[in-house]
């Protein structure tokens, strides 16, 4: 790493190359701001494997139990939590049961309590049906070890979740086992599926210890992890596979063909094209580097 | 010879009983006698004895992943079948094991809670000499201790409540919460939570910088490294996909299975994905995970030299 | 009592006596090497950029009178951390000779207790005990941005020359990468997850990528145990290359010019249906086991005859003693039925088995490969459309879901009942003039089998 002459002035080239940081990351900031203002249309075409994530949670029977694995917290919701979003909104359309467990971080169950109620409201304004605690979902907290609960929940559910209590209705604390959600819930299998939104490496711990016992499961994960994730989706471990901001859209836009009318866009439609404003950035400021590079080359040729 | 399960273990005793005060007072003695012998022992029989737990204590986990679990036992109609009831002796020791495993975890998890205060005292010593000589930036470290002390405070007070408090379980809902859980809220979903967020955002901001400085075309590598880049990026744009598949459609035999189709953006990128980085994390990953079987191997048997053991 | 196994536990329903095997022989690889290694001293390592930069970066801290940073990632101590350290021992040892200070930042209390230990014996090591400041190794935070924020805030009022960013990294590998950058520190990486590798890449010095950090310290110490594992590991290496090649191999006489009619389909599940890993017959009045049926009970299976594609559904009798494995129902090619019957010989071919009482569960294809069910190549602005796509069998009063229909011909997506028109062309009850152009749009269209009766067409 050089440092530059201080007494020559800079050629065309190496201003190019050396732009100061506040100043991107100023552009940086108008250009991921302002399309949030305006609602714009972008066309998209989901991938494969989104639409193999919304085929499965499609053809789930009604009354059926999922199991919800929600490992993300507030810092990656614009993508978690856009697909958190867009997979209780298809589990309560659908009127399958969910119980929500932890294994990531001991905030994660309150956010996706909160999230649950947030959109179970939202749901019922626009005359859904929206979803009870304890009759249509419970949460079953946080569970410390991510490996060893992976292993018991494979072994045996009943033990796994034996000792988590949920709140009634009324108020009063029940064995989460006798919820009508997991009253008929034996062993692993009775579960129609499982479906993990991560933003973390519990995504493997899942496939390693669930995978291959005969339960479906499905992932919602961050863009960035997108790609590891879908080495599994490629070797038939997954049923389906939602990755990052794209994969919410896509999600979205599945919702959207299916259930016409009702709310189905959140944060994919919002965000979309801000990602598309920043991304541009991103090619703009890679160009504009390498085209510094090319006339500080030439000028020295 | 057939084990039947324990129900009550030596250690099990009622909930806050002068019994069970007893044995932990009794643990705690052993323990502490234990760690003064292993003390005076010569400097020999330590290494041994340290190779020698750490072999029995990998060996569990050994045979946790490769005894074969006992199948569950259940009626075809979910009722179980009486607990406990081994056939031979392969089953009995897969239930022996599969029952000591939260004992053993605990064991874990008992340790890294006891150093997680070894954690904190070497935070304390290291702001609290800050803060007491007025070194540079001392303001940092009061904010620290401020943090850190509230943060303990507001936490074990909401929990004691919301646990140990007769009626806690109205706590669950908003409208019944006190200044505690208030404070609760404020410090956890408030503070830290947002904060979280606010890091991660900063992360745009540096992949910016790093594109812009990193990514020169200088080598052949870097050309394809690049282009590889510009492609998926123009994937994850919907409108960029959309002209340029409408692009290629126009071209003969692009949409009725021609040759022509595969270049549309979205076979490009499902080719690249599936073709190039799919193989290649897979290879990464086959070869970090005998990477980490090896390395887990020579710690079991004590045979890594240098650094981790006492060699 | 009933005659499975207790040598058959849960965990090894889906590989068998396979994947023991297979772990045991790799296991032997790695000792087996380590054993010979004894003998042979001058053993080959290729050489690995980011290691031979390490002494580099240390004499440029040195003469810039800066720091030198270490991170061992986030994890809990583990294989990864443990190697992370054996690495910053031997940092550590270089920078105690030029009397460089060191800045060990911890993100996990048990990271840090050993990392103290390892750092302080390096010193002494060395014979210069005296020059260890207990401060040097410290425990920040375990809370991933936490951790984050306090380890750029030190990097940027230490000025840190050289970064040494080894272990588990998550998120904030780019934060570390780039304030390090913007002090002008060079920068020696290395992630185990392949998530944060390119992050790495991008914006640092050198990176160790994948398997070449657990090469480090065998690298850097050249002593014959580590050597000898590296080789066992090359060993492994080498057998899952061939076994990957073997199957290849294997498969492809079922391709190609070889092939009976492929039919392209996702995996078919049935997820109405509780699906079991294995059904065993046990002998009559015994008690089952969910994965259990009585000797001479009649169960559903699923057959998809390779030559016509068909799914033929037949009812078969649970043998005694004779274990019928769940397996997804896929194309039969020759390949497939050789290799079951040599890795599991009791296992009857491609069969799908689920519990008598249970409803038959619904196939559900997916129309967007191009040797499937056809595709939607055009569409007519009518009301009802006319849709068309070659060679689609449908047949009238089938159900048919659309969707992917965007803009205009959205009004596409949904689930419509089908009349054919022939055997290219069907209709469906969608009014469709006023949609637009039918260029670049690429609808997909899944097809549930149910029964329709013929010539009835449903509203």
């Amino acid at each position: 790493m050089a440092t530059p002459d201080p007494t020559t002035p800079k050629s065309l080239g190496e201003k190019l190359q050396s732009l100061p940081r506040g100043i991107l990351y100023l552009i940086l900031v108008i250009c991921t701001s302002v399309p949030l203002f305006f609602n714009i249309p972008v066309p998209n075409e989901p991938t494969q494997a989104a639409k193999d994530l919304f085929n499965a949670l499609n053809s789930l029977p009604a009354g059926s139990t999922v199991l919800v694995g929600s490992d993300w917290t507030v810092s990656t919701r614009g993508e978690t939590g856009g697909e958190f979003d867009a997979l209780i909104r298809i589990l309560m359309r659908k009127g399958i049961k969910f119980a929500v467990y932890t294994t990531a971080d001991p905030q994660a169950p309150e956010v996706a309590r909160d999230e649950i109620v947030m959109l179970s409201e939202d749901e019922k304004k626009h005359g859904g049906k929206g979803v009870e605690r304890w009759n249509d979902w419970v949460s079953l907290g946080f569970f410390p070890n991510a490996e060893a609960t992976a292993n018991l929940i494979a072994a045996d559910p009943t033990k796994a979740f034996g000792s988590k209590k949920d709140v009634k209705p009324d108020g009063t604390l029940g064995s989460a086992l006798s919820s009508p959600v997991l009253k008929d819930i034996k062993t692993l299998t009775d579960f129609k599926m499982l479906i993990l939104v991560t933003g973390t490496q519990t995504s493997t711990v899942t496939i390693e210890r669930l995978s291959g016992k005969g339960l479906p499961l499905g992932m919602m994960v961050t863009g960035v992890m997108g790609p590891e994730t879908a080495v599994y989706y490629d070797s038939r471990q997954l049923n389906g596979l939602c990755a990052g901001l794209k994969g919410v859209y896509d999600m979205e836009t599945l919702m959207d063909g299916t259930f016409k009318g009702q709310v189905n866009f959140g944060r994919g439609k919002l965000y979309y094209p801000t990602l598309h404003f920043a991304l541009a950035l991103l090619i703009v400021a890679v160009i504009v580097g390498n085209v510094g590079m090319m006339i500080s080359r030439k000028g020295k040729a | 010879m057939l084990f039947a399960q324990v129900e009550k273990t030596f250690w099990a005793e009622g909930s806050g009983s002068s019994a069970l005060w007893l044995k932990i007072l009794m643990a705690v003695v052993v323990g502490f006698g234990l760690t003064f012998a292993m003390l005076k022992l010569p400097a020999r029989g330590r290494r041994t004895l340290v190779v020698g737990i750490t072999f029995l204590a990998g060996l569990y986990w050994v045979l946790y992943y490769l005894w074969p679990q006992p199948l569950p036992g259940r009626l075809a109609n979910g009722s179980p079948l009486p607990h406990g009831q081994p056939r031979d002796l392969v089953e009995s020791v897969g239930f022996w094991i599969k029952d000591a495993q939260p004992v053993v975890s605990d064991f874990a998890n008992i340790l890294s809670s006891f150093l997680l205060g070894l954690g904190v005292f070497s935070i304390i010593r290291i702001h609290g000499r800050k803060l007491f000589r007025r070194q540079p930036d001392w303001g940092f470290s009061a904010v620290l201790f401020l943090a850190m002390i509230a943060m303990v405070i507001v936490g074990y007070v909401n929990y004691y409540q919301t646990r140990y408090t007769p009626g806690s379980s109205k706590l669950e809902l908003p409208s019944n919460w006190g200044s505690w859980q208030f404070a609760n809220d404020l410090l956890f979903n408030g503070l830290l939570q947002q904060m979280d967020a606010a890091m991660f955002s900063v992360i745009a901001f540096y992949i910016l910088s790093a594109a812009y400085r990193a990514f020169r075309i200088r080598s052949v590598e870097a050309t394809i490294l690049l282009s590889t880049a510009l492609i998926v990026i123009f994937s994850l744009m919907g409108i960029v996909a959309y002209e340029w598949n409408n692009a290629v459609a126009h071209i003969p035999g692009a949409t009725t299975g021609g040759i022509a189709g595969n270049f549309s953006l979205t076979e490009i990128y499902k080719w690249i994905n599936q073709n190039v980085q799919t193989p290649a994390i897979r290879g990464i990953d086959f070869g970090v995970g005998i990477g980490a079987l090896a390395m887990g191997l020579r710690l079991w048997l004590s045979l890594e030299r240098g650094g981790a053991s006492a060699a | 009592m009933n005659n499975v196994s207790s040598w058959h536990g849960v965990q090894y329903q889906d590989t068998g006596w396979f994947g023991v095997v297979i772990t045991l022989l790799l296991v032997s690889f790695i000792l087996i090497n380590i054993a010979r290694a004894g003998k042979n001293q001058n053993l080959f390592i290729r050489r690995i950029a980011g290691l031979n930069a390490i002494d580099e970066a240390i004499g440029r801290a040195t003469e810039m009178g800066r720091p030198v940073l270490m991170v061992p990632g986030l994890g809990d101590l583990n294989a990864i951390s443990v190697q992370a350290l054996n690495i910053f021992a031997y940092v550590s040892r270089t920078a105690a000779r030029f009397s460089n200070p060191i800045r060990l930042c911890c993100g996990n209390a048990a990271v840090y207790t050993v990392a103290q230990e390892i750092i302080r014996d390096a010193y002494q090591q060395e014979g210069l005990a005296d020059r260890y400041d207990q401060d040097s190794v410290r425990f920040l935070s375990d809370r991933q941005f936490a951790f984050a924020a306090a380890v750029s805030g030190l990097i940027l009022r230490e000025q840190a020359a050289a970064a040494f960013f080894l272990g588990e990294f998550f998120a904030e590998s780019l934060i570390f990468a780039e304030t390090a950058n913007s002090v002008g520190a060079i920068q020696i990486a290395s992630s185990t997850q392949s998530t944060q590798t390119p992050f790495f890449i991008a914006a640092c010095d050198y990176v160790l990528i994948g398997d070449e950090f657990y090469a480090a310290s065998a690298y850097l110490t050249r002593k014959p145990v580590l050597v000898g594992s590296l080789i066992g590991q090359d060993w492994c290496k080498i057998s899952g290359i061939a076994m990957v090649l073997g199957g290849s191999l294997l498969i492809t006489p079922a391709l190609g010019i070889f092939s009976q009619k492929t039919i392209n389909r996702t995996s078919v599940q049935g997820l109405d249906v509780p699906t079991t890993v294995a059904y065993t017959g046990v002998a009559a009045g015994e008690p089952l086991r969910p994965f259990e049926k009585h000797a001479g009970d009649m169960v559903d299976s699923y057959v998809i005859d390779s030559k016509t594609g068909e799914v033929q559904q037949k009812q078969v009798p649970v043998v005694e003693g004779e274990k019928v494995d769940v397996i997804e129902p896929r194309l039969i090619t020759p390949a497939d039925t050789w290799l079951q019957r040599f890795f599991q010989p009791q296992k009857n071919k491609a069969l799908r088995v689920e519990r008598e009482d249970d409803p038959k569960p619904k196939e559900v294809v997916y129309g967007s490969d191009p040797a499937g069910v056809a595709l939607i190549t055009a569409a007519s602005n009518s009301n009802p459309c006319v849709l068309t796509a070659t060679g689609h069998g449908l047949k009238n009063g089938d159900q048919i879901t659309i969707y992917g229909g965007w803009g205009g011909w959205s009004v596409l997506n949904g689930t419509f009942q089908v009349t054919v028109l022939s055997p290219d062309t069907f209709s469906i009850p969608v009014d469709a003039s006023q949609a637009g152009d039918f260029k670049n749009q690429n609808p997909t269209l899944a097809h549930e089998v149910k029964p329709a009766t013929e010539g009835e067409v449903k509203k």
